[in-house]
């Protein structure tokens, strides 16, 4: 009996677990005046003519906790979640071991350190940035899940919630932030988490009125940078090598 | 520009919202109906079922030196 890909914290849930069993035994059998109480459950548990029988059991509870532990996570999301006005820190701090010095124009911060092990689609774009360094005034690398990035709420699948980091933010001369989330010509994503984050950046854009935003999924594509701005991110049409609702990013 | 943050409350682990769930499961399994005051009826049906409960047979593998295997136990552990 394997967990589910929801339960993949075996070192986390195991003393749950434990404790529900030796509860149980205490509740309905009495094992609490059993010398040696936790042993005898033990020994009861994994007894050849037992085992099957439990392990049906856990199994079953396991699958019916699933609804309960989905509730509670959404619950404690509701709790924590925050929605306010971002403002790019003041400063930053680089990591020594995790960062790297790299010479590109226009980055918000001077000297520009960024994370080492970035990919190539986000190196290929920060040179696109810098070879439009003319039409930029600054250019902001996000991160991930700390409340001094840039995060949008959005749910994939219906009903569980995440935060979209989106790879850059872009302030150009003409007075336009671009949200910018940069992929490959493979992403894997493409018809679930990355079809989800782009729909949803699209539904912000809208929703932020007279801030002159602009901003969608970026592919580097034969030599260029292209951009998604629909509102319906069809990805099986790229997968179909239709990119007609792509359009060259220009700032 | 809204900024949207939550902190993680995910973390693919069981927690102590289990017990209730596996209370439930296996008293419907062996057919309990919550009266957790009589022992005896409940190791009965238990062991109409085919459940070994025989806590004094167990108690004497112990006292007997038996070799205990955790292996067993463990491996349920390891899988849960």
């Amino acid at each position: 009996m394997k967990l589910r890909a929801s339960f993949k914290n075996v070192k986390r849930s195991v003393p749950a677990v434990k404790t529900a069993i030796y509860t149980w035994f205490r509740k309905y059998l009495g094992s609490k005046t059993w010398p040696e109480e936790m042993i005898l459950v033990q020994m009861v548990l994994a007894h050849n003519g037992n085992r099957k029988q439990f392990e049906e059991i856990l199994a079953s509870a396991i699958e019916a906790y699933k609804a309960v532990r989905e509730k509670e996570i959404l619950k404690r999301v509701e709790e924590s979640e925050q929605f306010y006005d971002f403002e790019i820190a003041k400063e930053s701090f680089f990591n020594q071991h995790t960062d790297e010095r790299v010479e590109h124009e226009k980055f918000v911060y001077e000297p520009c350190y960024l994370s080492a092990s970035r990919l190539n689609p986000e190196k290929n774009f920060e040179k696109f940035l810098t070879e439009n360094s003319d039409k930029i005034v600054w250019w902001w690398k996000n991160g991930e899940n700390k409340q001094d990035y840039f995060g949008i709420k959005y749910e994939y699948p219906a009903g569980v919630i995440h935060t979209f980091y989106p790879d850059y933010l872009v302030q150009l001369t003409d007075g336009r932030i671009g949200i910018i989330e940069t992929k490959d010509m493979g992403d894997r994503d493409g018809g679930n988490y990355t079809k989800a984050k782009a729909e949803k950046l699209q539904e912000y854009i809208k929703e932020q009125k007279g801030k002159k935003l602009f901003g969608g999924i970026a592919i580097e594509k034969s030599g260029g940078w292209k951009i998604n701005q629909k509102s319906v991110y069809s990805w099986d049409k790229c997968e179909k090598n239709d990119w007609n609702d792509w359009e060259k990013l220009k700032f | 520009m809204t900024s949207y943050y939550k902190s993680r409350a995910d973390y693919g682990d069981i927690t102590s919202s289990f017990s209730p769930v596996f209370e439930k499961t296996a008293c419907e399994y062996f057919g309990l109906k919550g009266d957790y005051t009589l022992f005896a009826q409940n190791v009965e049906k238990l062991e109409k079922q085919g459940v070994v409960l025989d806590v004094k047979k167990y108690q004497q593998d112990i006292i007997a030196n038996a070799k205990i295997e955790g292996k067993s136990f463990d491996e349920i552990e390891g899988i849960v």
